[in-house]
């Protein structure tokens, strides 16, 4: 399993657990988070799955697509710590990744 | 205790903004399907692809543990007795309810014609569909697809792409012109034909042939009959009414309800493919449908009204990523815009912009959909003028709109 150290909106810290190869869509979903509408199911389409993901990891997450990259041209909070979770696919080293909602306390 | 009939995009939505609102009491979804909930845009899209119960599933199955969601599955529901307050199942069994919400979906309109019950002959709505389609795809058969709206264009380029030779037949001369302008509806024309296929117009179905109950070929209305070993029909969908309409609800193409989403029986709301706005239009949409899934669960936990969502589309042909922004009304004034390896076209109403179409233009519908969600009208006059940049002009805006929540 690989645990994420997730970030809420409100501040609250949360470790949810995922399999190796799943999306952190996934995990998130998965975990009931507030917040995360994700409409299109992981299809890059609706940019509702956006996070912020700690900028100690944002370098060792493969660089997001074109459509990842337009998707999140215009969301709000948008920063370089930016990413569709529906995209991060949770490789085993990923194991420890850091992420928060947009905005988060 | 809140009862949700069908669990889609809009009933599995609503019972989870439900509790993201802060609802503590019982909720239970009732689904006719055996399956976990799952997304049905893949179904038409990537049929092909092996798609497994699990990776289209609108959330994995801990969310309703997690999230204390009841999930009765396999179960349709018979009968609401809308005095009462009760729910009749296919079991005999009662169920009673203090909140109803409908979100029973559309299902797919039948072409009734002689035929159509061989095998071989498939429209896409359920899993099951999906999967049966899927089966029947072999490199160098025939597939006959009736209609050109967006599940016969998706289906058509995922089985041109494996190899099948494909046919459609549509009632109009250009693809899902009942649903983009012109300019957008010819780059898809194009698009098919060089996927290799052909399209037959003004081809009414007049039956099926087939043999040993499977389908060998369609024929048409001038009486020609071509042979095929696979049909799939795309004709549109109509709504699922029927519940709604036997407990003496206003139905009328959908389940009527008002603003609040509430029908004409107290405590029961509908919402998604099978709700229309009295006086106003029914959307078969994800979005809209989730859109209604949040507005119901926060005016049920008394939070504010959602801000209203420009209606956006989106469907993926083959290559082609057709998004829409805005529903166009045959009336509005249409500009092309120039766009990178991609196509844009900006609807117009009024002298306003009203809709957006885009083909592999991600950037510009993001920018279409900040630009009408914000309501800060952009005329024509300035998106005709020289040098104008729409994702530039988008970006600027959320900037003062960034601005202004700022120093409120």
């Amino acid at each position: 399993m690989i645990e994420i150290n997730f970030t809420e909106a409100d501040g609250n810290r949360r470790i949810l657990s995922a399999d190796p190869g799943s999306t952190l869509l996934n995990a998130i979903l998965g975990a009931g988070i507030k917040g995360i509408v994700a409409e299109c199911g992981g299809g890059c389409s609706c940019g509702t799955c956006h996070v912020h993901v700690a900028l100690d990891w944002t370098g060792r997450l493969p660089a997001p697509a074109d459509d990842e990259t337009d998707m999140l041209s215009l969301a709000e909070d948008v920063t370089e710590q930016s990413r569709l979770a529906c995209q991060i696919r949770l490789a085993p080293e990923l194991n420890g990744l850091s992420v928060a909602i947009p905005g988060a306390a | 205790m809140e009862r949700i009939v069908g669990a889609g995009h809009a009933g599995v939505q609503a019972a989870a903004s439900l509790r993201d609102e802060g609802f503590d009491g019982d909720i239970e979804l009732v689904s006719a399907e055996s399956t976990l909930p799952y997304h049905r845009p893949p179904l038409s899209k990537r049929f092909a692809e092996g798609l497994t119960d699990e990776a289209i599933a609108l959330r994995p199955a801990a969310f309703y543990a997690t999230q204390d969601i009841r999930l009765r599955r396999g179960t349709a529901v018979e009968e609401i007795d809308a005095r009462r307050q009760r729910l009749t199942l296919g079991s005999g069994k009662q169920l009673a309810y203090d909140q109803l919400i409908l979100a029973t979906g559309a299902r797919n309109r039948r072409l009734a014609v002689p035929g159509e019950e061989l095998n071989g002959i498939v429209s896409i709505r359920d899993l099951g569909d999906a999967y049966r389609l899927a089966s029947s795809v072999v490199i160098g058969t025939r597939a006959f697809v009736v209609g050109a709206g967006y599940l016969g264009l998706e289906v058509a380029a995922v089985l041109a792409r494996r190899g099948v030779k494909v046919t459609i037949a549509a009632s109009r001369p250009l693809p899902l012109s009942r649903s983009v302008s012109e300019g957008t509806a010819k780059v898809l024309a194009t698009a098919l034909r060089e996927m290799g296929i052909e399209t037959i117009v003004g081809a009414d179905v007049a039956g099926f042939e087939g043999s040993r109950h499977r389908v060998t070929g369609v024929r048409l209305g001038d009486g020609r009959l071509c042979a095929t070993e696979l049909v799939v029909i795309g004709i549109g969908a109509v709504p699922s009414i029927e519940l709604a309409d036997h407990a003496g609800l206003d139905v009328d193409d959908g389940i009527l309800v008002d603003e609040a989403l509430a029908t004409s029986a107290a405590n029961i709301s509908a919402i998604g493919d099978c709700a229309r706005l009295r006086g106003g239009a029914r959307l078969e949409s994800v979005a809209n449908a989730t859109f209604q899934a949040r507005r119901i669960a926060a005016q049920f936990c008394g939070k504010p009204d959602l801000t209203p969502e420009t209606p956006w589309f989106w469907s993926d042909i083959g290559e082609l990523k057709l998004k829409m922004v805005g529903v166009r009304q045959p009336d509005d004034v249409v500009q092309t815009l120039a766009v990178n390896d991609g196509h844009a076209t900006l609807c117009f109403r009024d002298q306003q912009l009203a809709a957006v179409e885009t083909i592999n233009a991600n950037r510009v519908h993001v920018a279409a959909r900040r630009i009408l969600d914000a309501g800060v009208p952009l005329g024509m006059d300035v998106a005709n003028a020289p040098g104008f940049d729409i994702v530039a002009h988008a970006k600027a805006l959320a900037a003062r709109v960034a601005e202004s929540s700022r120093a409120a």
